[in-house]
């Protein structure tokens, strides 16, 4: 019974976030983001970024859920519309791996703009595109 | 002889010059009758015309008249203009906002399409606002052409105008919106503070109160979900956006806002005054937004593509 309210609990501390971020017209940056990245088309690996612009900086958290990881720095160069962002997360073997992401905005304007670029993993490296949810 | 001729052109030219200033001069002096009359409404014992629907305020309004005001009066063909009627007034002396009671009722219209208008390189952008807005230009896909309510000065500047609604006795003003969503903010005037947990909305938390004659609105608690005006001004929740409205005399509200947002700005900055008209009798209609709406294919601009899967649901 414990187990479940917990469980249920940490979905609703979840989708509160998801839902707080939504649909937002303020920094491009800002919401909830959600795709893939891979090393190759065929083989691709879930991805959501939730974002959030404070005034000064932006912070936010990748994969919401229990791997939730936060995002270590994030950067928007609007004079090219160039995002860069850093973040830690768990390999299969349960150690952390630093993942470098740079990506271009397109569509700034729309509520469903999205990311495209590549990342890096020490040695490996492949493309991501994630969309904002609207 | 020569010079004497080059002393008569230069007379004549002179003369002419002279003569075309004159008859320039008359007109705009007549023109501006009104702004005087508007100006100096005190002094007038007699009651100005007065337009359809503000006639029952003028005797309230005690001869007060406007500041100066008198925008309908001038310009082209003023020398036969009426002058405005005098700013309509409660009987404890404030002004009348928008319609009165007994009186078919009329809307504000015009006002503030960009905020930054006469003043686009003093406004202290971030630069991703800048970024942003510069990006707006081009791609004008707000979120009112897809039935969003849209707060802050956005909501004054639908094609079809707004109705102030005074509702004294419950202390409070009703600002009805017609295009986009057709919905409305309430303005408290009983005196309360903002609530300390703000749950953001789009016309967010507005509270008012009265700076002479004119009202100043107090708002914050807004979200990131809409643009502060046609003309996509950046924003966020950090948006503390105070509005000045100042009804000059019976058909002219002067408009002026400052926007607090250390989210999009690095300082507060204040906009020029903007102007609204009043329109009587006229009032509301139903106005449903989503029927046959073609904003959002219609304002793509320069974007690559557009997710259609969704339904435009305010």
């Amino acid at each position: 019974m414990r187990v479940k309210v917990l469980w249920l609990c940490g979905v609703l501390v979840i989708l509160s976030l998801v839902m707080s971020v939504v649909a937002q017209e303020g920094h491009p940056l800002t919401g909830t983001w959600y795709g893939d990245f891979g090393m190759t088309a065929a083989k691709r690996n879930d991805l959501t970024v939730i974002l959030n612009w404070d005034g000064k900086g932006v912070s936010g958290i990748i994969n919401p859920g229990p791997d939730t990881q936060k995002v270590k720095v994030a950067t928007l160069d609007s004079s090219k519309w160039t995002v860069h962002f850093e973040v830690d997360a768990k390999n299969k073997a349960g150690a952390m791996d630093h993942f470098v992401f740079d990506g271009t905005l397109k569509n700034i304007v729309a509520g469903n703009r999205t990311i495209t670029g590549t990342w890096t993993c020490g040695t490996t490296k492949g493309d991501f595109k994630i969309q904002r949810d609207l | 002889m020569k010079y004497v001729f080059a002393i008569c052109v230069a007379l004549t030219l002179a003369l002419a010059l002279a003569m075309i200033g004159f008859g320039q001069a008359a007109a705009p002096a007549a023109g501006q009758r009104g702004a005087a009359a508007g100006g100096q409404a005190g002094q007038q014992p007699a009651t100005p015309p007065l337009p359809a629907g503000q006639g029952a305020a003028a005797p309230a309004a005690g001869g007060r008249g406007g500041r100066g005001g008198g925008g309908g009066g001038g310009g082209r063909g003023g020398a036969n203009a009426a002058p405005p009627a005098p700013t309509p007034r409660w009987p404890d002396g404030k002004p009348v906002m928008g319609s009165i009671a007994g009186q078919p009722t009329g809307r504000w219209s015009g006002c503030c399409t960009t905020l930054p208008q006469g003043q686009l390189e003093k406004i202290p952008f971030q630069p991703w606002a800048k970024a942003v807005y510069d990006q707006r230009q081009i791609d004008q896909f707000e979120p009112h052409t897809r039935c969003h309510a849209s707060g802050a000065a956005r909501q004054f500047s639908t094609p079809y105008g707004t109705e102030l609604l005074e509702m004294r006795d419950l202390q409070r003003i009703y600002i009805m919106d017609e295009g986009g969503p057709h919905s409305y903010r309430i303005i408290y005037m009983d005196g309360r503070k903002h609530p300390e947990k703000l749950e953001p909305t789009n016309y967010g938390n507005s509270i008012g109160s009265w700076d002479g004659d004119t009202l100043v609105v107090d708002t914050i608690g807004y979200n990131e979900k809409f643009w502060t005006d046609t003309r996509g001004t950046p924003h966020t929740s950090q948006l503390h956006f105070v509005e000045r409205f100042t009804r000059i005399n019976a058909t002219t509200m002067q408009y002026q806002a400052t926007i607090d947002d250390p989210g999009a700005y690095t300082a507060p900055w204040t906009t020029s005054v903007f102007t609204m008209n009043w329109t009587a009798n006229s009032d509301l209609f139903e106005y449903i937004c989503q029927d046959n709406n073609h904003g959002p294919e219609l304002m793509i601009g320069s974007q690559e593509g557009v997710d259609r899967s969704r339904q435009f649901v305010p």
